[in-house]
Parts: structure tokens; sequence; C-alpha cells
């Protein structure tokens, strides 16, 4: 499904050191509200865009977020929220959202980092945030709304992954859908990064046997839809391919996260992705195709040694 | 319609991946048809063609990119 992506505010009640955005990040003036509706006229006058990601920063936070769910609701087009949802354990606020965009064609994304509190409030730097989230996952399922719950791959916790995959499986219904992504280092995530960088071949044993884990699940009968992301293909056993998501070559960027080179981070429309087959290795790869690739600043920080073509 | 010898540690055996560059899911790369049974067993492994098909649902499917 061909995606917008938002970046609409990098203001954030968070402070995840493994945030792809630079310290300083919400300082950067918001995209004004028609700058947004103008970035998604564009899209969908020249790419045919059906589906809109929201991310940020955090959006809820972004006061504009409910007039422009208003305009993408009117333009007909699916929409997805990435979002903390620290904002969602008000539901006031949130009926008051759901009432704009229904539930049908809405999906919101919240990632938990560990099962462990304190490894989530370690790793987002604020207090409580592991209950509030949760609660606030469970204000969105409640309410019939297609919920997704992601696991970022950070070398403070790939090795509790397999548990963590336990932990979906006993916390949430089947219907909530379970990613595993690869991180994005760069911004605050890449001045942390011997906290947060892992190679593939390192925390590829750890998804294998979380994977293992959702297989087992599946064969006894549970039903989740389970998706691993930013993951090139020649780093994970083919039998774990299935899960393999690529994605990214249907994702158009129409605002960008901030770096640390102000005159990037702005608009707008066709930038060069981040993510993709762009390593040296992949140029002959027989399977280039069908592989979603990997962030390009990981290939920056571990070379091109962790990939390896087919022939 | 392009063919990829791969191996599967996992499996221990080698697969022939069918690229047809635009399939709605990798499901169809498991299909080993020129292959004797011995060598993709891939095929026994996924007995069940409705749950593999289950499982690779999200192939190409759009989702969150973000950290």
């Amino acid at each position: 499904m061909r995606t917008a992506y938002f970046s609409m505010s990098f203001d954030c009640n968070e402070k995840c050191i493994f945030c792809p955005c630079s310290e300083g990040a919400n300082t950067i003036p918001d995209i004004s509200l028609d700058e947004m509706k103008h970035c998604l006229d564009r899209a969908i006058e020249e790419t045919g865009v059906e589906h809109v990601l929201l991310s940020g920063g955090e959006p809820t936070l972004k006061k504009d977020l409910l007039p422009f769910l208003s305009y993408i609701v009117s333009k007909k087009l699916s929409i997805g929220i990435l979002s903390n949802a620290l904002k969602f354990t008000s539901e006031r606020y949130l009926d008051k959202m759901l009432e704009i965009t229904g539930t049908e064609n809405l999906e919101i994304t919240t990632a938990i980092h560990s099962h462990i509190p304190k490894k989530h409030e370690r790793l987002t730097q604020l207090k409580n945030s592991f209950a509030k989230s949760m609660q606030g996952i469970q204000n969105v399922y409640e309410r019939g709304v297609k919920t997704t719950v992601k696991y970022n791959v950070i070398n403070y916790t790939y090795r509790d992954l397999p548990a963590y995959t336990d932990w979906v499986f006993e916390s949430f219904p089947d219907d909530v859908t379970y990613l595993i992504c690869n991180i994005d280092i760069n911004g605050v995530a890449l001045k942390n990064k011997d906290m947060i960088a892992v190679e593939f071949s390192e925390s590829t044993p750890f998804v294998e046997e979380a994977l293992d884990k959702v297989i087992a699940y599946r064969k006894a009968g549970r039903r989740r839809n389970v998706k691993l992301f930013t993951t090139p293909l020649c780093t994970i056993d083919p039998y774990y391919w299935g899960f393999v998501n690529n994605q990214t070559k249907e994702t158009l960027a129409a605002l960008r996260v901030p770096t640390d080179v102000p005159e990037n981070d702005r608009l707008f429309l066709n930038i060069s992705s981040d993510t993709g087959t762009m390593f040296e290795p992949c140029r002959e790869c027989a399977m280039k195709d069908p592989c979603p690739g990997t962030w390009k600043k990981t290939g920056e920080l571990f070379g091109d040694k962790i990939l390896s073509p087919f022939q | 319609m392009k063919k990829v010898k791969v191996f599967s540690k996992k499996l221990d055996a080698n697969m022939t991946i069918e690229l047809d560059g635009n399939g709605p899911s990798i499901t169809n790369l498991y299909e080993d048809k020129n292959a004797d049974s011995s060598d993709c067993s891939l095929a026994t492994e996924f007995s069940d063609r409705g749950w593999e098909a289950w499982m690779n649902a999200g192939w190409n499917n759009w989702g969150a990119i973000c950290n």
C-alpha cells in the first residue's frame, strides 16, 4: 500500500535514548497545518497515496493533529498513528479523536521497549511510562481500533526478545499485531550507540528464537500477525523469511526526521529513503528485489561485511 | 522467472527461490517446483498451506518505520 509518512512534530513527552531525532529537535518549528495539507495533496496527486502514517516526535502532542485527521478522512485515506499511547490514557481525548477517524480505517502502533517496566523506562527516561502506555494501548484496543505492539531491536534489550515474545502472547489478544523492528541509529540513538546499536550477527539468534516461539504458538492454535522490519534477507535464515516485511519501497516520506544538518530537516516529497538495499553487496545480490534492506546508518556503523549477497 | 538457490541452516536443506517480481506474498518463494522433496524440506515443514499463507500475510503490507 502506497504510504505517506509524516513526522508531524518533533516535540515528545518521552526522552528515548534511541530516538533517531537529534537533540534539540523539539525546538524545530512544526510544520503548519496548511503545509501538511499541501504535502498530502501532492502525495495523492503525484503518487496515488492510499495510506497516511503519522509519526513525530509524538504526533498526539501536535495541536493540529485532529484537524489534519479530519482532512485525511475527507480524502478517504486510511490512517496509521505511531504513538507512545500516553495521550490515549485520556479516554476523553481518545474518544474525541475517534469521532473524527472512526475505527475502521485506523491503526495505532505503540512501541513497548521491554516487558520489564524498569528497562522500558530506562529507555524512555519517563517514570511510569510503561504502565501508562499499556493503559493507552488497552483503551485503544477496547474501542475496536486495529492495534499493533512494536519491539525495537536495541543492544540494551535484544537478549530479552524471546521472553518479550512470550509476554506479548500472554498480554495481548491475538488480533494485536506484533512488529519486531531494527532501528535507525541517528540523532540521539547515535550518541548512545554503545547502548543502542547491535550487529545483526549478535541479534539474529535471539530474533530467530523469538520467531521459533511465534511458530510454536501458531502451531498450538494461536493466530497473531507478526512482522520483522528493516531486516535484510541475508541476515536471517530463509526459514524465517515469511516474517520479513518489505514495505519500505512502498513508503514515501513526506517529512523527514531532523538530523544534525538543519537544512536537510524540512520538507518534502520524493526524498531518498534512509532504508533499502543500498549497500555495495546488494548491487549484485540475486535477492535484492524482494529484500527490504536496512537502515543506511546501520551500514555506515558496521560496514558492508554484515551483508552476504546471494548469487 | 528468475530462480535463486539459497541454503537454510535451520532446515539443513537447499531451497530454490522463484522470483516473480510482484508476488503478493513471499509464500510463492517457497514453492520449489523443480526440486525433489528431499531437496526442499520447507515444503514439508509448511505442509499446512493455509497456515503458511496466514503467516506470510504481512509481506508487503505497510507498517511503521520510525524508531
